[in-house]
């Protein structure tokens, strides 16, 4: 498979997104409108009387029919403009510009974490199957499901910071006796090392590492199982005989053999684990009080705030079609046979 | 002519896990800081005490049902497997000394190769046909782009009689036949001194058979290689090799020239394995049954033919004395108790 082919394969996969793009426009929308309680009475608070928050339903736009109200959308979000969140007076582009950056960067150090820890103990476990190593992946994976991501938070604050006090408060992004970084990706650390402010960089880093590890415990569970269980049926295979007949050291068949052709579920469930942290860190967020995506749709949601959940579901949405396409690209660079009848 | 491989008293044992205490984790763990710990799990004796030699440019046959140890011979004979005691030389060295997790860097690995029982799931699925040929003379001969290694590749290809076409093909993408001469073409490519052929053709259709056997014999007189040819198809057996050996639980009950073997054969089991062939001699009616089930190959009574309860034969004497190894003539072998009778009862009839 050449780059041409390559290329037109991705470029065909970006096409399939814009359906599923459009569709996720509509059910937000409509999904939206359908949720319980009139926003326009929650704004207007307790004393407000049918005139104002009538007024306040015309403010919003909420009067007009449903077809209207989605035209104002669409065209609003032509033009790039998501609304202004009725809850925080922002308007919901600058939040989630700041905000999914801010979770991105939890997700990401959480997933390098979890990968760091899940690959080597799965591929160690399923090389010695019943021995010390696989009952310690056993016991691991075990405690990484059953342990509630709030209840590994909180101990990991009250040893680390509490009792150690190796670790900052557990306050945010930034220690607030830093200033944030002139914000380019708004990726806290990457933003200080391209400032070139290295103290400001490894603030952020003490910030993020608890929370990460927390997160990160959660989800190498089914990464170190997935890893473990693809190894297993990999070394089984015929083929690895063959490998070794063929004259290749114990090493060699077990990363560039075996690892390899392990590597495709192993990458399923990667996508899998992703899509849902960045969704559902929210408890992390609360308990480190990280200002993450998380914790406002959250918010957004319980105070029917349409602007905002309508904002966080699409980004959610463009975000998972970019990362299943990141996928399908791993897929044929790691797989010949992929993306050749594809 | 020389001998090739001579192989003595080989064994392999396999624990059966979690039986007693001795097998306990504890109990391993102990054995491995002092040898004397007891180990008194069941073993099972896949393969037990098996002496046999090759010769330069010989092929001798491996013929026994299923679970008689067979394929743990050929796995310890390619060294993939340990034994647990016994020794294989080959050319004159000891090579059942070097473990088989590091035997990947000796010499001998490129003069024993092997040719493995299934072509579809003995190829590596991400690889072509071309790297999967290229594996081998990469790792062992040192070839790379530079030095030839695409000529050599494409010579291997055309010796095995596969289109030069098709060697930028996935496994997927070919047919069975040419999965087989993927692997053929593998294994020769080192250009091995004994090459095993672990049932090369009991996954491919009977036609195709026909086409990788006459590869297989061409490729013999053109290489001057020898053959440990593994299989239960007595036909192919007796076109393909010299000598044959037959193997029932873990252990050689008869060996000898094949002509001798399928005319003349002496150990009930063989005669029984001979009568089972299909368009053989055997009128019907006259067909041997053998009925019953093997022996349980756990922990095997010494003291006992392990053919005994299922021989057509079987005494008294059988389940009490294992039984001696008779010579018929002298490359002729047989383990029976009754060996001679029966051979003195076939010159009466």
């Amino acid at each position: 498979m050449d780059g041409n082919d390559k290329l037109k394969m991705i470029l065909g996969r970006l096409l399939q997104a814009i359906p599923s793009i459009i569709g996720i426009v509509i059910v937000t929308f409509v999904l939206t409108r359908a949720l319980p309680g009139d926003p326009a009475v929650y704004f207007a608070g307790p004393a407000a009387d049918e005139k104002s928050i009538q007024e306040i339903r015309v403010s919003l736009g909420l009067d007009k029919s449903w077809p209207e109200q989605f035209w104002i959308y669409i065209t609003d979000l032509a033009t790039g403009n998501l609304g202004v969140s009725v809850s925080t007076g922002l308007p919901v582009a600058e939040e989630l510009t700041r905000r999914l950056p801010a979770s991105l960067e939890l997700t990401f150090l959480a997933l390098l974490f979890s990968l760091a820890v899940a690959l080597p103990l799965g591929v160690a476990a399923a090389t010695r199957p019943n021995t010390w190593v696989d009952q310690l992946c056993r016991v691991v994976v075990t405690a990484g499901v059953s342990l509630p991501v709030f209840f590994t938070g909180l101990f990991m604050v009250y040893l680390f910071y509490y009792i150690l006090g190796v670790a900052p408060p557990p306050l945010g992004r930034l220690d607030i006796i830093f200033l944030s970084p002139p914000p380019i990706t708004n990726f806290y650390t990457i933003d200080a090392l391209l400032d070139g402010d290295f103290e400001t960089f490894g603030a952020a880093l003490a910030q993020l590492i608890l929370p990460a590890i927390t997160l990160g415990i959660f989800t190498l569970a089914p990464l170190a199982r997935m890893t473990r269980a693809a190894m297993l049926q990999v070394l089984s295979s015929d083929f690895i005989r063959t490998a070794r007949a063929s004259g290749l050291r114990r090493s060699t068949v077990l990363y560039v053999y075996a690892f390899r052709n392990a590597l495709l579920p192993i990458l399923t469930t990667l996508g899998m684990v992703f899509s849902f942290m960045l969704g559902s860190n929210v408890l992390v967020e609360k308990v480190f009080a990280w200002p993450g995506i998380g914790s406002f749709a959250i918010e957004a949601l319980i105070v029917s705030d349409y602007a905002a959940v309508q904002g966080f579901v699409l980004a959610m949405a463009i975000l998972y079609v970019l990362l299943n396409l990141t996928i399908d690209i791993a897929y044929t660079l790691i797989d010949p046979r992929v993306g050749l009848d594809g | 002519m020389t001998v090739l491989l001579e192989v003595n008293g080989l064994k392999k044992y396999f624990p059966i896990a979690g039986k007693g205490p001795s097998g306990s984790m504890i109990a391993s763990w102990l054995r491995s800081f002092n040898q004397n710990v007891p180990d008194l799990r069941q073993m099972l004796h896949a393969v037990d005490n098996v002496s046999f030699s090759i010769s330069e440019g010989e092929s001798l046959g491996l013929v026994g049902e299923s679970g008689c140890g067979k394929s743990t011979l050929v796995a310890m004979l390619s060294r993939l497997a340990d034994c647990t005691s016994g020794k294989i030389e080959f050319s004159g060295r000891d090579i059942s000394a070097v473990p088989a997790r590091s035997f990947h860097a000796e010499p001998e690995r490129s003069e024993l190769q092997i040719v493995f029982q299934d072509p579809h799931e003995s190829l590596n699925p991400r690889f072509t046909a071309f790297d999967t040929i290229a594996e081998p003379l990469k790792r062992l001969k040192g070839l790379t782009e530079k030095s030839g290694l695409s000529e050599k590749v494409g010579a291997l290809a055309e010796q095995v009689g596969l289109p030069a076409a098709l060697l930028g093909r996935f496994p997927h993408q070919l047919s069975g036949g040419q999965k087989a001469r993927v692997n053929i073409a593998r294994a020769i490519a080192v250009s091995p001194k004994l090459l095993i052929l672990d049932e090369p053709t009991s996954a491919l259709d009977v036609s195709v058979q026909a086409v990788i056997l006459k590869l297989l014999v061409k490729l013999k007189k053109d290489l001057g290689m020898s053959y440990l040819f593994v299989s239960h198809d007595l036909n192919v057996v007796r076109l393909l090799c010299d000598r044959v050996i037959v193997m029932y639980l873990g252990q050689i009950i008869e060996e000898g020239p094949t002509e001798q073997i399928f005319t003349n054969p002496a150990h009930p089991y063989t005669k029984a394995l001979n009568a089972a062939v299909p368009g053989g001699k055997l009128r019907a009616g006259e067909a041997l049954r053998l009925e019953g089930d093997p022996q349980s190959p756990i922990d095997p009574d010494p003291n006992s033919c392990r053919f005994y309860g299922r021989c057509p034969v079987g005494k008294d004497v059988c389940s009490r004395l294992a039984p001696p190894e008779v010579f018929l003539t002298e490359e002729h072998m047989a383990a029976c108790h009754f060996v001679e009778k029966q051979a003195s009862l076939d010159l009466l009839e």
